[in-house]
C-alpha cells in the first residue's frame, strides 16, 4: 500500500510520515519511509543519522539517450534503503539534497553523474514504488512542484496535509485542482496542528467544495512540539499523547482502505 | 534600489515576514515591488489581496518561455505587464505556479 503526504512546507507532512510509520511498525507492518524533499529531513524525525547524500546514486542507468532504472523498484529498494536501527519493520530511503548541487554549476556534467543520476532514478522510483505486503510512505517536498510532475504515483492514497489558516488551505485546493488525479489514487485530507473547533471547520469548509474527505484532525500538541523543538525522534514522544492518538485514528483509516470492507 | 530576499525551511514564515516588510516599507513612502518566486505563491495572501485575487495572479516566468503569450521582452517590461497592485507604492509579480498536472 502506498501513503503519500502532500501539502504547503511546513505542514507537518514529515511529522506525521514519521508518526504514521511508527504507528504502522509497532502493530507489525513493514514500511518503507521514503523521504522525497531535496532538503531532506525525515531522517531526524525517525531517529536516524540526518545526512544529505543520494541514497540512489547511479541506479538510473543510460539507455536509448533516456535513462532507466537499474533494476526494478523492489530491488532498487532492498539495495539501497537504509535499515532503522531499533525498529527492524522500518527501512528508509532518501532522494537526498539536491539543492546543495545544483548551486554547483558542474551538477549535470561527468563529475556528478552519480547523484544526478540518483535523483532520476528517486524521481522514478517515487512513482513507482509499493510494496503489496507492506506500507511505502513518500514523504514529498512541501508545495505542488514533485505533484503536478506525477510523483504522487497512480495508486494508493494521497493524503493532504493540511493547516487551518487561508495559505496552507488554499495550497490544498490547489492540489485537489491540479486535474483528473489517477484514477487509483484516493485523495482525502489530514487537518493538522488544530487548536480548536473552529479550526477545524476552517479546515473542513475549505475542502468540502473540492470533495475532499477529512479523515482525521490532528490536534496541536505540547508534547510533540517539545520534541520537535529539541530534535528528539518522535518514538520519543508519549503514545498516548492527543497527536499520536489522531496518528492511530488515521493507520485504521489507512488500514480500512487497504482493506476495504466488503459492500452490504 | 534595495533588493532584499527572505529564505529559511517550509512554514518558518518566509511569506508572513515578506509581506509585512513589504507593506511597512510602502507605509513609509517607498515604492515596493515584491517578488513571489515560490512555485507554490501564496504571498498575495500576506499581503491581504485575499484568496481569490491570489490566484489570479498570472505567472511572469511564462513571459520568459519561447512559447509563452509573449517573447523575451525586458524585465522593466515584464514587471509592468504582469505585476498587480496591491496599494499605493505595492506592486506583487509572481514568477511560477505549478497547478496542473504536466508530463514528464
Amino acid at each position: 500500500m502506498r501513503v503519500v503526504l502532500l501539502g504547503k512546507g511546513g505542514s507537518g507532512k514529515s511529522t506525521l510520515a514519521a508518526l504514521l510509520a511508527t504507528e504502522l511498525t509497532s502493530r507489525g507492518e513493514a514500511v518503507v519511509a521514503i523521504d522525497a524533499d531535496t532538503v531532506p529531513g525525515l531522517a531526524q524525525v525517525l531517529g536516524l543519522e540526518p545526512t544529505d547524500e543520494w541514497h540512489l546514486a547511479n541506479q538510473a542507468v543510460r539507455d536509448n539517450g533516456g535513462w532507466r532504472l537499474n533494476g526494478t523498484p523492489a530491488e532498487i529498494v532492498d539495495r539501497c534503503s537504509m535499515p532503522a536501527a531499533g525498529n527492524p519493520r522500518l527501512r528508509f530511503l532518501q532522494c537526498g539534497n539536491v539543492d546543495a548541487d545544483l548551486k554547483d554549476i558542474e551538477f549535470r556534467r561527468e563529475s556528478n553523474l552519480a547523484n544526478w543520476s540518483g535523483t532520476i532514478a528517486f524521481n522514478s522510483l517515487s512513482r513507482q514504488y509499493d510494496d503489496p505486503g507492506g506500507w511505502a510512505i513518500v514523504d514529498l517536498q512541501g508545495g505542488t512542484l514533485q505533484a503536478a510532475g506525477g510523483l504522487a504515483g497512480t495508486k494508493g492514497v494521497a493524503l493532504l496535509v493540511v493547516e487551518p489558516f487561508a495559505k496552507s488551505t488554499m495550497t490544498a485546493r490547489r492540489f485537489a485542482g491540479m486535474g483528473q488525479w489517477p484514477a487509483g489514487i484516493q485523495l482525502a485530507a489530514v487537518a493538522n496542528k488544530v487548536a480548536s473547533a473552529d479550526e477545524e471547520d476552517h479546515v473542513r469548509a475549505a475542502l468540502a467544495p473540492v470533495g475532499v474527505p477529512v479523515w482525521t484532525v490532528v490536534p496541536t500538541d505540547p508534547a510533540l512540539q517539545r520534541a520537535e523543538r529539541d530534535g528528539r525522534p518522535l518514538v520519543t514522544v508519549d503514545p498516548d499523547s492527543p497527536a499520536r492518538r489522531a496518528v492511530a485514528h488515521l493507520a485504521d483509516r489507512l488500514i480500512d482502505a487497504r482493506h476495504p470492507a466488503p459492500s452490504a | 534600489m534595495a533588493k532584499i530576499a527572505v529564505a529559511g525551511k517550509g512554514g518558518s514564515g518566509k511569506t508572513t515576514v515578506a509581506g509585512v516588510l513589504a507593506r511597512l516599507l510602502a507605509e513609509d513612502g517607498h515604492d515596493v515591488l515584491t517578488v513571489d518566486a515560490d512555485e507554490n505563491p501564496n504571498l498575495g495572501i500576506s499581503l491581504g489581496l485575499g484568496v481569490e485575487r491570489t490566484e489570479r495572479l498570472l505567472g511572469a516566468r511564462e513571459a520568459l518561455l519561447p512559447d509563452g503569450p509573449a517573447i523575451a521582452c525586458s524585465m522593466e517590461e515584464v514587471v509592468d505587464d504582469f505585476a498587480a497592485e496591491v496599494g499605493e507604492r505595492l506592486r506583487i509579480v509572481q514568477v511560477r505556479k505549478f497547478d496542473h498536472f504536466r508530463p514528464g
